[in-house]
């Protein structure tokens, strides 16, 4: 069955896809999941393969690649919404705020996540237009740099196999296949992937 | 200080916050209760699922006598980037000081 509206929008819900020989990560961050996405019998079961596949990358191994344009876009955004939700505050909770709300700090909270999925070898999406739930857009956070080592189709079929319902599972990785970009990702994949 | 997250919300809720419940009921649809989607326009949200009445919920039973006027929200913020994002309708519509 299909996840209900009221659950997609309050939830930021992992997803997975592949699109030509490349497997993408993306967080929904409370908007409407792809219809081939959305199944709440399998995509679960996707979302523990995925979270359990083993770390292959590292970022203290300088093997991740991270979008920092768009990380410092969002930071830009988000100091414009405090600055406003500020205004009335006095001149030192201003400070105090203005002193820890770093680009630094920002960007070790937002790439948590991407890097966390990018070190198993997923390209890891964000929806970016978080206060519009009919958005698709999406943009690419972190990837891997080399893909010499990437074998998560292997592995994820290895382990979906071994499930009680492999086969139906094995029917669901086969359709979130993304040939013909149906949602927009934003960058161009292919000048980033290929 | 109280912290909250959207979460499923029953019917009877808010029956111990009189000031929030009567907010919160003015955003269902008619004969409609709370946890049902709202009728404000351009707000999908179920009223009352929200982060930001669950937390007032538990600071009004924790500072008995609070007012909703005296309630002071933080930023809401994406789960999975930690972004600030905007208030919903609902929230808007509830929340004094949002307005």
């Amino acid at each position: 069955m299909a996840y209900r509206k009221e659950y997609m929008n309050t939830r930021c819900i992992d997803w997975f896809a592949k699109i030509g020989d490349k497997w993408i990560y993306a967080n929904s961050t409370g908007g409407f999941l792809p219809a081939k996405i959305n199944d709440d019998n399998y995509l679960p079961l996707l979302q523990s393969i995925c979270s359990n596949l083993p770390d292959i990358f590292a970022e203290e191994n300088d093997e991740i690649e991270l979008n920092d344009t768009l990380i410092t876009n969002r930071y830009n955004r988000a100091l414009d919404i405090y600055n406003e939700y500020l205004t009335d505050s006095d001149e030192e909770t201003i400070d105090i705020f203005r002193n820890e709300y770093t680009l630094e700090n920002f960007k070790n909270n937002y790439k948590q996540l991407f890097v966390n999925m990018a070190s198993k070898g997923f390209y890891s999406f964000v929806r970016v237009n978080i206060d519009d739930e009919s958005s698709m857009k999406y943009e690419l956070v972190a990837y891997p740099k080399k893909t010499e080592k990437l074998e998560i189709e292997e592995r994820i079929r290895k382990v979906a196999e071994m499930s009680e319902d492999g086969d139906n599972i094995m029917d669901y990785l086969q359709g979130i296949t993304f040939e013909d970009h149906q949602i927009d990702f934003g960058t161009d994949l292919g000048q980033i992937i290929l | 200080m109280h912290f909250g997250f959207s979460r499923p919300v029953k019917s009877n809720g808010y029956d111990n916050v009189k000031e929030l419940k009567r907010e919160l009921l003015k955003c269902v649809p008619p004969e409609g209760k709370i946890g049902d989607t709202t009728n404000i326009k351009g707000c999908g949200n179920k009223v009352g699922r929200c982060a930001e009445p669950h937390a007032a919920k538990e600071c009004i039973i924790k500072h008995s006598g609070a007012l909703l006027a005296d309630i002071v929200l933080s930023m809401p913020l994406c789960i999975a980037t930690l972004e600030p994002m905007e208030y919903c309708a609902i929230c808007k519509h509830i929340f004094p000081t949002l307005k």
